[in-house]
């Protein structure tokens, strides 16, 4: 079964992201755009950990690149947890979450992301992609 | 086949608890960086070509899209898609009701390529038209269910980005019963702004604001014969507006009159017979005048145990030590009385629209204090007060005693009166004062925002609610904000157009907003009740009056002894007793009262442009 932990365009967690996430940058002097999407499940009971070591590990949140080389760069996004640490997060670094997530509205991790093109190639580069580490998903 | 097909339910539906067992895998998000140029959107020479993604559920169903492609937004509302398609096979008709749906556009020109997020959301309803073997689909996002999700009144007032004037008198919000959806519609009435989901499925709060445009299109850059000009009907903008909050609480008085009374010269119960006064009359007298008590404690004297006299004719008049203990000489006593006045305290201001419309165009609200002014009333010291001791008390009162002890709180000034909002604070009466002054600074924006230019140009999604943009063709000069949007694509045609509604205020700022404060109303009240003449009215004398005013006749009333030389048979003989009438309260004092004051208060619409010329 899929897990309930997934990335939703509300904190509410109603509206899983089921279509890229869009960002627009002109091709000159673009200007850095910032979204918020948020992270949990609308699951009230349940966990999510990181695999690797449940309840040690942090949950993270890399920036996967499906066309190094093509494409926009990973450094031209910033995670954080706050709109304000977006100034000071380093481009194409992962972000940690804590080492448990609980499920329910509550606890929706809001990811705020920044774009900022650096290639002023026209086009839509579509290789980019937040991914988590695996996850386990259980009761709580 | 099996009545219930098992592995049709999904466990999602399991989402009340944490059953269930263990998963493991990612979760991930795509995201798609459209590098645009603005000269994709420009209308000078050239061709422009386009194609349209739709993705429902998981499926592109781009190649299979029919007819029109219609997008429309607006303020506050959801954004709406509607699409046609040709359905791959009759399975898919049963699935396509509640599956996401994006829509996007990607615009192509020489060297130049843009591609945009238009729609964001899910099937709200599928129609299949089986003679042309197409199904149309209507998609919203969740505007309505946005607010219907949050648990609690700060993620409702979150949605509304802080420009929500909260006020938990006038909407209040309900742990026990939580209705996020109507805390959200009462919220939404106060803001200077407005919501909607974007493009992209993202919340969105939009300040009311219109500053500089980010784009102005001349007449090239729209559509021949599409600027229409709509002025605020009549009724949208009324002379006035005006915000009222009556607050309903009481204003307590207090009042003390002193009393006194001295008996007769000695001899008079030699000559008359006249009786003494006991002290227990006097108590009694002064505790049963209804709605006053006793201020502390009569201050009683006692006659000086003696023989006085002799009279002319020779007689004494003794008072023994016990006899002198029973009786009351003379006193002096403090009455008091604390009564309640309802008060409407009316907190009102006018906003001034300029408007031609005499329609009453006004918010109401109140609010009312819960305090229990029957009870503070009519509650009796006596009963507070445990008095043990005579004297020497070992745990004597650390202050001086004010004689209202033992009285419920609060003690209004002496012969004055006090406002008493019960359980309304300070800050609740001015968040009240705020709400109702926010609704009316909505209400007016609202109104004024009806004055509207609409105008069409080659699809534009740029844009989003909320965005400032001027028009400056076919004659009309305007600069507004984008309160609806239309982008209506052709699949057959190839027509594409975006329309643009901005509202054009006639408005006195750059910035919807408000500022109000609460006015405290006066209160001079000051009592000055006069005290009762207490004498001796003696009866049954040749010297009784025959028809006294009885409203005087106060103080102790006995009668000459029938062996007295002054008695007279036909004169009026009183019954024995102690009489006090207090004063009365003045009506304008104790009727419900209402009390005008005003708000001070200031509000700024966002102004737009608009000119015409012909």
């Amino acid at each position: 079964m899929a897990l309930s932990f997934a990335f939703h365009s509300d904190a509410a967690l109603t509206t899983p992201v089921a279509a890229r996430l869009p960002f627009v940058q002109a091709v000159s002097d673009p200007v850095a755009v910032d979204r918020v999407l948020y992270f949990g499940s609308p699951r009230a009971g349940r966990i999510c950990q990181a695999a690797s070591a449940p309840g040690t590990d942090p949950v993270t949140i890399s920036i996967a690149d499906a066309n190094s080389g093509a494409g926009s760069p990973a450094g031209d996004v910033r995670l954080a947890l706050s709109a304000g640490g977006l100034d000071t997060a380093v481009g194409g670094a992962a972000l940690d979450l804590p080492e448990t997530i609980d499920g329910g509205m509550a606890w929706a991790i809001a990811v705020h992301i920044r774009v900022l093109d650096s290639t002023h190639a026209s086009g839509v580069h579509n290789d980019l992609s937040l991914v988590t580490n695996t996850l386990r998903e259980a009761p709580a | 086949m099996a009545a219930f097909d098992g592995g049709a339910y999904d466990s999602a539906f399991d989402i009340g608890a944490g059953g269930g067992g263990v998963d493991t895998g990612t979760a991930s998000a795509g995201l798609a960086i459209s590098v645009v140029s603005p000269l994709v959107f420009a209308s000078t020479s050239g061709s422009i070509s386009w194609s349209p993604s739709v993705v429902v559920g998981t499926a592109d169903v781009s190649a299979r899209l029919s007819g029109s492609l219609k997008i429309n937004a607006a303020e506050d509302s959801a954004r709406v898609a509607t699409l046609t398609l040709i359905p791959a096979t009759a399975a898919d008709l049963d699935g396509y009701e509640g599956q996401a749906v994006t829509i996007d556009v990607t615009l192509f020109r020489t060297g130049q390529t843009a591609t945009y997020r238009l729609f964001t959301g899910s099937v709200e309803r599928s129609e299949f038209t089986l003679s042309e073997r197409l199904v149309s689909l209507s998609c919203r996002d969740g505007w309505q269910e946005r607010p219907a999700a949050c648990a609690s009144a700060a993620e409702v007032e979150a949605l509304l980005g802080g420009l929500a004037t909260t006020s938990s008198r006038l909407l209040p919000w309900s742990d026990a019963k939580p209705d996020p959806a109507a805390y959200f519609s009462g919220l939404l009435e106060t803001v200077p702004g407005a919501t909607a989901i974007d493009s992209g499925g993202v919340w969105q709060v939009v300040p009311w604001e219109i500053g500089a445009p980010a784009a102005t299109f001349p007449a090239g850059e729209v559509f021949d014969g599409s600027v229409d000009v709509t002025s605020a009907a009549r009724a949208d903008v009324p002379a006035a507006v005006r915000a009222t909050l009556a607050v309903r609480g009481h204003r307590l008085h207090s009042a003390e009159v002193d009393v006194d009374w001295t008996a007769v010269d000695y001899s008079r119960y030699i000559i008359d017979g006249l009786p003494t006064l006991p002290k227990t009359m006097v108590l009694e007298a002064l505790a049963n005048i209804s709605g006053w008590h006793i201020k502390g404690t009569p201050a009683i004297v006692e006659p000086t145990p003696g023989s006085y006299g002799p009279t002319s004719g020779g007689a004494y008049y003794v008072v023994s030590p016990e006899q002198a203990a029973l009786i009351c000489q003379s006193f002096t006593a403090t009455l008091y009385r604390r009564w309640y006045q309802e008060v409407e305290v009316v907190h009102s201001v006018t906003i001034d629209l300029g408007g031609s419309s005499s329609r009453d165009d006004s918010i109401n609200a109140a609010i009312a204090s819960d305090f229990d002014a029957s009870a503070w009333e009519s509650a009796a010291r006596a009963a507070e007060v445990s008095e043990i001791y005579a004297a020497n008390d070992p745990h004597p009162p650390t202050v001086t005693p004010t004689g209202y002890e033992g009285l419920p709180a609060p003690w209004p000034p002496t012969n004055g009166a006090l406002d008493h909002p019960g359980d309304i604070t300070a800050p609740e009466l001015q968040a009240a004062v705020s709400q109702v002054v926010a609704r009316a600074m909505r209400r007016a924006a609202s109104g004024q925002r009806r004055r509207r230019v609409t105008f069409s140009r080659p699809l534009d999604p740029r844009w989003e609610i909320g965005a400032v943009l001027a028009i400056d063709a076919g004659g009309v000069t305007a600069t507004g904000q984008v309160s609806e949007i239309e982008h209506e694509m052709d699949i057959e045609s190839g027509a594409l157009a975006s329309t643009f509604t901005l509202a054009v205020p006639a408005g006195n700022g750059s910035v919807t907003g408000y500022t109000a404060t609460a006015g405290a109303p006066g209160n001079t009240v000051s009592h000055a009740l006069t005290a009762p003449d207490l004498g001796n009215w003696v009866g049954a004398s040749y010297d009784t009056l025959p028809d006294p005013d009885e409203d005087t006749v106060q103080g102790f009333l006995c009668n000459v002894v029938p062996t007295s030389d002054n008695y007279d048979a036909e004169a009026p003989a009183y019954v024995t007793q102690f009489r006090v009438v207090m004063p009365d309260i003045a009506a304008p004092l104790r009727d419900p009262l209402t009390i005008e004051t005003p708000i001070t208060a200031a509000v700024t619409i966002a102004s737009g442009s608009l000119s015409i010329t012909f």
